[in-house]
Formats: C-alpha cells, sequence, structure tokens
C-alpha cells in the first residue's frame, strides 16, 4: 500500500475545511446515509482479531518478570535483629519481609498480609479504648475491602464474612481474640487437616522473643549497623521504594546512610518525651509514668519490640489511658535515625 | 511484554510442518470455540526451566507426574516439616504440570486444605511455593481442579493488597484463570470484593502488577453476565468527560511512531484494543449524553501507517482501522477533509481489492467522504475514484456492488460531469451486469434512468441547489 511520501512527519496544520452540503436524507432507492457503526461484542467482525489475541495468550511464556530483576545477588541475610534468614534474590528477601516483618503487630508478634488486617487486629486485640466503645456501638468493621458494615461483635462479624461475603469460615485473619493457635504436638501419621499450617508463626516468634530481651552489657551506644554487602543502596532502593507505612515515615534521607538528618518532627517529640523517666528499674527498663507515656509502638524490629510489650504492660498497669495513636515503623535501617535517649538500651 | 514459549521442537523440516499444522488446528480450535460463545484462554506462569548454566535455551526436561501414592507422601512429609519443604514443594509442583497428576491431587482428602494452610503460612518461601502450585491447578483445562481452588480465593484477594511484586502477580494471575473458569467461580469472588480489591492494585507502581490486574480484568469482561452484572457499573459518560477520548487518540499517535523504529513485534496486540475502544466510544449513543468529538488529524496519519504495516501480515488490523475511519468521517467533515488534503485517497482505493469486509468498509469511508458535497466529490473524481469503482462494480458479491451502487449515486448526485465519465469508461455495460439481480435492480435502473441517460449527458446545470431529481418509481 502506498501513502504519499514524508506522511508520517506531517504536522499539525491548519488547513481550510471544505464547505459542505447539507445533509439531507437519502432518496429512494437508495439508502446510504452516514453513520458511526457500532458491533456487538460477539460479533464476527471481532473473530480474527480475537483469535490473534488469544493465540498469543495461549502461547505465552514463563517468567513474565524481567530477566534482570532476578539476578542473583551474593547472600545475605534478613536485617532484622534475630532473623537469620538468608537470600541471594532481592525478590526472595522483599516477600519474607513483607510477609513476616512488614506488617507485624508488635504486641503479640503475629504477621499480618495488609497494613489493613494490621491495624483492624492492633485495634481489637490491644486497644483498651476499643473494647469499651465497643460496648456502646458496633465497633467490628467488615474485613473485605469496600464494605462499610460493623458489627457488634467478632462472632457477627464473621456471620457476615461467611453469609454475605462467602469467606470461609476458618478463614485465618479473623481469629477471635480468645482462641489460641494449637503448637505442634505430635506429627501426624496421616494428613492431619486440623493442624493449622501457620506452623511456626508462634514458636518461630517466640523464638525471636526470647533470644531479643535486652541485655544491658550489649548495650550498643551508636546505634548505626551498615548495612552489609554491596546490595545496600540497591536494597535501600528497594525498601523505600515501596510504601513505608502508616504514621510517621522514615527520615527521606534514608539514602545517605553516612548523613542521618534530623528526625521528622514527632518522632523527636515521641522521644523527647521519653526522655525523662521517672525511674529506672534495676533491669536497666525505663519505667514511664503516665503522663509521659508517649505513644503505642507498633515495629517491625525486634529490639524495641520487646520494650514495647513491656510498655504495654506497664500501660495497662498503670491505669491510663489509652492513646494509641500514630506508629512508628520502624526499618532494618531507621535504627541510625532514632537519637536512643540514655537509658533506653537496645540490641541492635 | 511477555516473550513467546521458545520452540520445543526441532528446527528441522519436519518440525516446522509439524509446527504450523499445530498452529492450524489450534486456530480452528479457537475459531469454532468463539463461534459458540466460549472463547477462553488462561495465563500460565511458569518457571522457565529451558535455560542452560550459561544462559542458553536448553532442552526441556519435563518433570514426571506423580502417583497418587507419591502426593500423599509429599504432603505428609511438607507438613512433618521433616525434609526441607521447599524442595518437597518444588517436586509437587512440577508434578502438578500435568493433568493427571493434578486430578489426583484433588481427589485427595485434605490436600486443598493443607495446600491453603501452606499457602497462608508466614513462611515467605512456602508460601511462594504453594502459591505456584496454585497458580499451576488454577490453568488446569479440568474444570473440576481449577474449581477446587475455590477455598482459596478469599486469600488470594486478600493478598493483593500486599506489597511483594512476585507474589502479588502470582496471586493476580491465578485469579484471572479462575475467575474465567465458571459462573460459580464468579458467584463466589464478586461478593468476596474482587473489584474493589482489585481497585487497590491500580495504585501499585509495579508494571507487572498492573500487566496482572489488566489480565484479571480482561477474564472478567467476557464473562456472559459481564453485560448486565459488571458493565453497567463502567460509566461510559463518565470516562468520557475525564477525558479518555483524547488519552486514547495520544496512544495510538505514540503507537505509530514506534512503528517506524526498529520492529517491534507484537505491537498490533496493543493497537486493536485501543482502536476498539475508541471505535465504541464514538459510537456512543447520542441519548445518553454528548456525542463523542475528535479533532486530531493526526489520528487519521496513524491510521493509515498501521494499515501500511499490517497488510500484509495482520489484515484483521485493517478492517478495525477502517472502522475507526468510518466512526470519524460520517459525521465530522474535517475528517473527510483531512483524508483529501492529505493525499489519502489513492491509499484508500488500493483497499479495494482487498477482502469483502476491507472493500465494504473502505467504500462506506468514501460513501461517507462523497456525501459531504460538491467540493468533496470533485476532489474524489480527482483522485481518480471512478476506475477504481468500475472494479469493483465489476464484482460478484451483492453488498459489494450495492455499496459501489450508493457511492456512484452520491457521485453523480454533486457531480454531474462524473456522469459522463462513467459513460465514456464503458461503466453502463458493467451496470447491466447487475440489472437482474433483485437486490440491485432498483438501484441501476435509478442510476441508468436518473443519469445516464444518452439525453442527459449535457449536464444539468451546476448552479442549481437541488441537483437530485426524483427518479420515477
Amino acid at each position: 500500500m502506498l501513502l504519499p511520501p514524508e506522511l508520517s512527519v506531517s504536522l499539525r496544520v491548519e488547513r481550510p475545511l471544505l464547505p459542505v452540503w447539507p445533509r439531507t436524507p437519502p432518496r429512494a432507492p437508495f439508502g446510504f446515509s452516514p453513520s458511526r457503526l457500532r458491533f456487538h461484542r460477539q460479533h464476527e467482525f471481532f473473530e480474527d482479531g480475537d483469535i490473534h489475541r488469544h493465540l498469543y495468550l495461549q502461547d505465552i511464556l514463563t517468567n513474565v518478570t524481567e530477566v534482570t530483576e532476578r539476578s542473583k545477588v551474593s547472600e545475605f541475610c534478613c536485617h532484622i535483629v534475630g532473623c537469620c534468614q538468608v537470600f541471594d534474590t532481592l525478590e526472595g528477601y522483599e516477600h519474607h519481609y513483607n510477609t513476616l516483618h512488614r506488617n507485624m503487630c508488635s504486641f503479640c508478634k503475629r504477621s499480618f498480609p495488609s497494613g489493613h488486617l494490621l491495624d483492624t487486629h492492633i485495634l481489637e486485640w490491644h486497644d483498651s479504648l476499643f473494647q469499651i466503645m465497643a460496648e456502646k456501638q458496633n465497633m467490628y468493621q467488615c474485613l473485605v475491602e469496600g464494605c462499610a458494615e460493623k458489627f457488634k461483635s467478632s462472632k457477627d462479624r464473621k456471620d457476615h464474612l461467611v453469609k454475605v461475603h462467602l469467606y470461609p469460615s476458618d478463614f485465618r485473619f479473623d481469629k477471635p481474640k480468645k482462641a489460641k493457635s494449637t503448637k505442634h504436638s505430635k506429627p501426624p501419621s496421616k494428613l492431619d487437616v486440623s493442624m493449622p499450617m501457620d506452623v511456626n508463626v508462634e514458636t518461630y516468634e517466640q523464638l525471636q522473643v526470647d533470644s531479643m530481651e535486652i541485655c544491658p552489657s550489649e548495650s550498643v551506644e551508636n546505634p548505626t549497623q551498615p548495612v552489609s554487602g554491596p546490595i545496600s543502596s540497591l536494597q535501600e532502593k528497594k525498601l523505600y521504594k515501596s510504601r513505608i507505612g502508616r504514621g510517621l515515615q522514615a527520615p527521606a534521607a534514608g539514602r545517605e546512610p553516612s548523613a542521618p538528618q534530623p528526625n521528622p518532627r514527632s518522632q523527636r517529640d515521641l522521644l523527647d518525651a521519653s526522655r525523662k523517666p521517672s525511674q529506672v528499674s534495676t533491669a536497666g527498663t525505663p519505667h514511664l509514668a503516665p503522663q509521659q507515656v508517649p505513644l503505642a509502638f507498633r515495629v517491625g524490629g525486634e529490639g524495641l519490640s520487646a520494650r514495647c510489650w513491656r510498655l504495654q504492660a506497664s500501660l495497662h498497669g498503670s491505669g491510663s489511658s489509652h492513646l494509641g495513636l500514630p506508629y512508628i515503623p520502624i526499618f532494618p535501617d531507621v535504627f541510625r535515625y532514632l537519637k536512643i535517649p540514655p537509658g533506653w538500651q537496645f540490641k541492635n | 511484554m511477555w516473550s513467546r514459549r521458545s520452540s520445543r521442537y526441532r528446527h528441522d523440516a519436519s518440525g516446522l510442518e509439524e509446527l504450523r499444522a499445530r498452529r492450524r488446528e489450534q486456530e480452528s480450535a479457537l475459531r469454532k470455540a468463539r463461534r459458540q460463545q466460549q472463547l477462553v484462554s488462561k495465563r500460565l506462569l511458569r518457571e522457565d526451566s529451558l535455560v542452560n548454566g550459561d544462559g542458553q535455551p536448553g532442552v526441556e526436561i519435563a518433570a514426571e507426574p506423580l502417583s497418587e501414592q507419591e502426593v500423599l507422601q509429599l504432603l505428609r512429609d511438607v507438613q512433618r516439616g521433616t525434609e526441607e519443604r521447599k524442595k518437597l514443594l518444588s517436586r509437587l509442583r512440577q508434578g502438578l504440570q500435568h493433568k493427571e497428576t493434578q486430578q489426583k491431587f484433588v481427589r485427595l482428602e485434605g490436600s486443598m486444605r493443607v495446600l491453603i494452610g501452606l499457602f497462608t503460612s508466614s513462611m515467605a518461601n512456602i508460601q511462594m511455593e504453594a502459591a505456584r502450585c496454585l497458580h499451576e491447578l488454577s490453568h488446569s483445562s479440568d474444570p473440576t481442579v481449577a474449581e477446587a481452588c475455590l477455598p482459596a480465593t478469599s486469600y488470594l484477594l486478600t493478598y493483593l493488597s500486599g506489597h511483594s511484586v512476585e507474589f502479588t502477580e502470582l496471586c493476580l494471575y491465578t485469579l484471572g484463570n479462575l475467575v474465567v473458569e465458571s459462573d460459580a467461580v464468579r458467584k463466589q469472588l464478586l461478593p468476596q470484593g474482587i473489584i474493589p480489591a482489585l481497585a487497590s492494585c491500580i495504585q501499585s507502581p509495579h508494571v507487572a502488577v498492573l500487566e496482572g490486574l489488566g489480565y484479571v480484568l480482561s477474564q472478567l469482561l467476557q464473562a456472559r453476565e459481564a453485560p448486565t452484572k459488571i458493565i453497567p457499573h463502567v460509566n461510559n459518560m463518565l470516562l468520557i468527560s475525564q477525558g479518555i477520548v483524547s488519552t486514547l487518540v495520544l496512544l495510538l499517535l505514540e503507537l505509530a511512531s514506534m512503528m517506524s523504529k526498529a520492529a517491534t513485534g507484537g505491537l498490533e496486540l496493543l493497537i486493536c484494543p485501543v482502536l476498539r475502544c475508541l471505535s465504541n466510544l464514538l459510537a456512543e449513543d447520542e441519548t445518553e449524553g454528548c456525542k463523542v468529538q475528535i479533532q486530531d488529524e493526526r489520528l487519521l496519519v496513524a491510521l493509515f501507517l498501521f494499515m501500511q504495516y499490517f497488510l500484509q501480515q495482520h489484515p484483521f488490523l485493517v478492517q478495525e482501522c477502517l472502522w475507526l475511519l468510518n466512526n470519524l468521517t460520517a459525521d465530522e467533515p474535517i475528517f473527510c477533509s483531512a483524508v483529501l488534503t492529505l493525499d489519502l485517497i489513492p491509499a484508500l482505493l488500493q483497499l479495494l481489492p482487498c477482502s469483502r469486509m476491507v472493500t465494504l468498509l473502505a467504500l462506506t469511508v468514501l460513501c461517507n467522504i462523497a456525501e459531504k458535497g460538491p467540493a468533496y466529490c470533485h476532489q474524489l473524481h480527482q483522485k481518480a475514484l471512478l476506475p477504481s469503482l468500475l472494479s469493483t462494480l465489476a464484482l460478484s458479491d451483492g453488498q459489494v456492488v450495492g455499496q459501489s451502487l450508493e457511492l456512484l449515486h452520491l457521485l453523480f448526485l454533486h457531480l454531474p460531469e462524473a456522469a459522463d465519465d462513467f459513460l465514456s469508461q464503458a461503466g453502463l455495460q458493467v451496470l447491466e451486469k447487475h440489472q437482474d439481480n433483485p437486490q440491485l435492480q432498483e438501484r441501476v435502473r435509478a442510476l441508468r434512468e436518473t443519469y445516464l441517460q444518452p439525453a442527459a449527458v449535457s449536464p444539468i446545470s451546476r448552479d442549481s441547489a437541488s441537483a437530485a431529481v426524483l427518479p420515477s418509481s
């Protein structure tokens, strides 16, 4: 098919419009009248195009992600203290981090697949104010995105999930508060379907906690710990590329590890508030007076979380009103940006 | 873009012929399915085991299918955690590439529960491997196997708001495969909130996730009940008011400019849906809202470039371009003018001797232009419309000839001297061929009596405003 030369470079030029005859209806026996055409979706007009597309679909290969992303790096360890998983691909690490550390409840160590589910969990399991309010109004939010229904109790919500949204009645991320997951007690002789496969979540995390107990003798004054290996900048890029999470942001200066920038204001306030512990217990644990309780922490790092666990306990003990507001997401490298007040000791 | 599956056949003559035969079979099966409105395809993401250590494509060593006992043993070992779990699950996954193994697996009591338990565990590598197993199952051609994945859907949806690109992608493709499986699957997925869950994926900055999302949506829209249950939620008027038309036009312009560069295979797969979108938007019912207007002439250039580029290899694209061209020229004199001033009539005429549909549409576009009045007909005539028209008139297809007659009528109506030229080119003889065809005879006679009588060779005054003379019935 021959086209005029240089057609593809024709720029938009104001062209004089030819005069248009007034439109009149067609005269019999001629019936033509210009009209915009429409074909229904099953029309044979689309057959060739559809067939072509499906041939392509059926021919499609593997490995949709680009090869470069899958390139192996030298082995490295998960950066979270106490987590000894080793990786040789960034994707592997990313998935591990997202599954296990990203949305982890600091109080009970459970991991959640999304920030939304984690928030719901913290609210319903660890927020005493929630319990009070739930007595007066419907507070249990439906878990399905887009559904605004709220319920009086966890059970009512579950019934709704099962009836309306056709969720399984044993939906993993809607455990009622009292239930405890069973741990392995015996090896199964056949397929034991009653055994929940969250497997080592509790046991694994429990191990984490135990190994994370703060030992004063191992305190590190300078909390900075450089990321190991040549992948550091890459790793950081990956980490900071994803959404960081609710609440306080890690400082944007994360890309310059050598020059930690000042913390965002709220973080500083937080730490200032905690800078004046009223007592220091013999275990080296600062005990904060109720009015100095800054905010509840939701963290991904173990060192801080054990601390918070105790903070939580002291909160309840002191009978202070719950504040439960912004959370600090702690990423592996954020320690270097936290000015750790004296008296707080962390294993990094 | 995805790369095509590397050939598993030897590249000798017999291999090539075999390939072609398989291709033809595949194609006719697809056509048959489409005519029965059962055209459905699934996608498979699978680790490429074809690559050797040096990165070259190697010979595929297919994993063997597993026996029922082997499957059972694997599952037990995984639960027990005796051996390295990931390896066990890998073995299972490889087995699940085979239909027999898939069927055996889903028939085993408790197997899906175990798999889903692994899929929802916190051990990331286990979870990923279990997800891959699920994906193989979702891709099965056996409906019972795919439907066995139903208990996993709530989790698949939950994980869409996660952050692991690879994992999210896998979940999306699994969902996309399940969605086309059956009514039953969709009846579960829709109340589970698949649409809001997908909407949250749109925020992702990762192309892989967006592509997977596109896949699920396109599969969802293929459902039989889509026109009543899903599509009504799409507000075309809102889309139009948000500027979707200009976005699509710019996209086409960009695609057209890509064609001049090094061959980018598969471009037609991107162009086709955009063409269809635009044509459909242009054909939106006026009563619903304001009529869509496009003003950018460069679109015309893009369309002709596409047609030239794809005429040999993918002729289906030519007819779809012409469809859009029709919708552009039907009402807008701007595009009719542009076709003339960009000197595209010769190119349009070259399309006349192509396939039936292409010929019909090209003739329709020419009619759209001719209908605009004498100035347009004059230019058409100058560009040698008549000789081409004589060729189409000589064909035997009733509809093609009929459209040619309509075009002739418009031409004579606005440009009486064209009738003289028609006569001098022996047009009458060609017309007479069809005077006994019931579909055509009235129009043939009308043309002859009105414009082609020897006595009427002296043209009707060009100044007369109403050029048409009503033919006697």
